[in-house]
């Protein structure tokens, strides 16, 4: 027992059976040596206690969850839908006319499909409390920026399309010449083109600042949390 | 009810941010101590708490529950102390109090019944563990802290340590008698000194 120090610290911290307790306190009884041992144990371990940390504020600030509202989810889906039906009704008018043009238009159902209603909206973005307001505020902000934006645009685009689309339309039908036919064609092509260029580079455009958005706010609380997050 | 740590851990892995948040709330003053006693600094400390709680959440998805939750976040601190002394190459600091100014006292006295001079004189013991224990090897200070302050067993610390059981029991034990010697010594210097200055002021 006086060379097993290992049984005189599980002693010492309450961490033996009952019988080895009785054991090891029957010894202590006889041995002076391991008394002596006993007891220094036992006094270091009541100044360990003496050593006091300091009182400090409440370092981490608590996590508030925080879900964008379900308005903006709604508004975004459905001028993207409204967007991709009205683009979607000119090429079935362009392929009724012409029986042409097919490819264009499985690519806009591609690029509707792609953005499932409510999806980049209704995941809860957890931001410091602080912090929240100010990032629901700046996103509703860019969002009605888009959607005015994509709505004055895809206005100015429709009409004239539509308009010279069928002047062509009936002026094709005055005319028999192969040659006159395959002049209407190609302007048919550069028109459709044309209008799934902008339809592209605008619907395209308000998906990716979609999803860039709830990178950003996500960006944003992490920046936050590296910076002075859960320091109050 | 009070929840357990478990309970909480499920419900903050579940999205609940709230049970995360309940969890810091149990654990940052235990994890702020031992981080506290570690490094010696109090700034630095702080952001050890920070960083392991934001460690903590982002790897509560990979947390399986095989340890208790307060270990897995202790050898997180204790991984970010070690990280902060080897980056700075600094050793634990020694926190001696300054002087004793009265009103610095009295919020100290958490006991309304402890005299001025009991204080004085756990404030001395404080700084006095505090230098004996920033000269431990790490291993045994260690060892002594998850012992001592946070109350683990033996086999948390050893698994936490990566390494027997006697192990820890020994650390244990060498630690201990270093630290009671240092401060028997200590003690020793302290009553000399006194005796000095009586001495040279009779």
């Amino acid at each position: 027992m006086c060379n097993d120090r290992e049984r005189l610290i599980d002693y010492v911290y309450g961490e033996t059976g009952v019988e080895d307790r009785r054991r090891i306190e029957a010894h202590l009884d006889e041995c002076h040596e391991c008394r002596t041992e006993m007891t220094g144990l036992r006094g270091v371990r009541d100044d360990l206690l003496a050593w006091d940390v300091p009182k400090h504020e409440p370092i981490w600030r608590p996590f508030v969850p925080v879900s964008v509202p379900a308005r903006r989810a709604w508004s975004t889906w459905a001028l993207a839908a409204a967007a991709s039906t009205v683009f979607a009704a000119g090429l079935a008018g362009g392929m009724a006319a012409r029986g042409w043009l097919s490819e264009p238009a499985d690519a806009a159902t591609t690029m509707a499909a792609a953005v499932p209603p409510g999806e980049a909206v209704t995941t809860p973005v957890v931001v410091p409390a602080v912090t929240a307001d100010d990032l629901a505020r700046l996103e509703a902000t860019l969002l009605d920026r888009v959607r005015i934006e994509m709505a004055e645009q895809l206005k100015q685009v429709q009409v004239p399309a539509q308009t010279a689309s069928m002047a062509r339309i009936s002026s094709d039908a005055q005319f028999n010449g192969t040659e006159t036919r395959l002049a209407v064609i190609e302007d048919w092509m550069d028109d459709q083109i044309r209008l799934n260029n902008i339809f592209n580079s605008k619907f395209g455009s308000l998906s990716s600042r979609t999803s860039s958005l709830s990178e950003q706010i996500e960006l944003s609380r992490l920046q936050r949390i590296s910076l002075d997050g859960g320091v109050r | 009810m009070t929840r357990t740590d478990e309970e909480l851990v499920a419900a903050a892995q579940a999205g609940d941010l709230d049970g995360f948040n309940q969890l810091v709330s149990r654990w940052e003053r235990p994890i702020f101590a031992l981080a506290y006693r570690t490094l010696g600094r109090e700034e630095e400390a702080r952001d050890v708490v920070q960083e392991a709680f934001m460690r903590a959440y982002r790897g509560l998805h990979a947390f399986k529950g095989e340890a208790k939750f307060s270990s897995w976040l202790y050898r997180i601190t204790l991984n970010l102390c070690r990280d902060w002394i080897r980056r700075e190459r600094r050793a634990p600091l020694v926190a001696v109090p300054e002087g004793v100014d009265p009103v610095d006292m009295a919020d100290a006295q958490v006991n309304p019944a402890e005299s001025v001079e009991d204080l004085v004189a756990r404030r001395e013991m404080s700084a006095a563990v505090s230098r004996a224990m920033a000269e431990l090897p790490e291993e045994q200070r260690v060892t002594i802290l998850l012992k001592e302050y946070h109350g683990l067993t033996f086999q948390e610390i050893a698994e936490m340590q990566n390494c027997p059981l006697s192990t820890v029991k020994t650390r244990l034990y060498q630690g201990l008698s270093v630290l009671r010697r240092r401060l028997e010594r200590q003690q020793k210097e302290e009553a000399a000194l006194r005796r000095a200055t009586w001495e040279s002021t009779v």
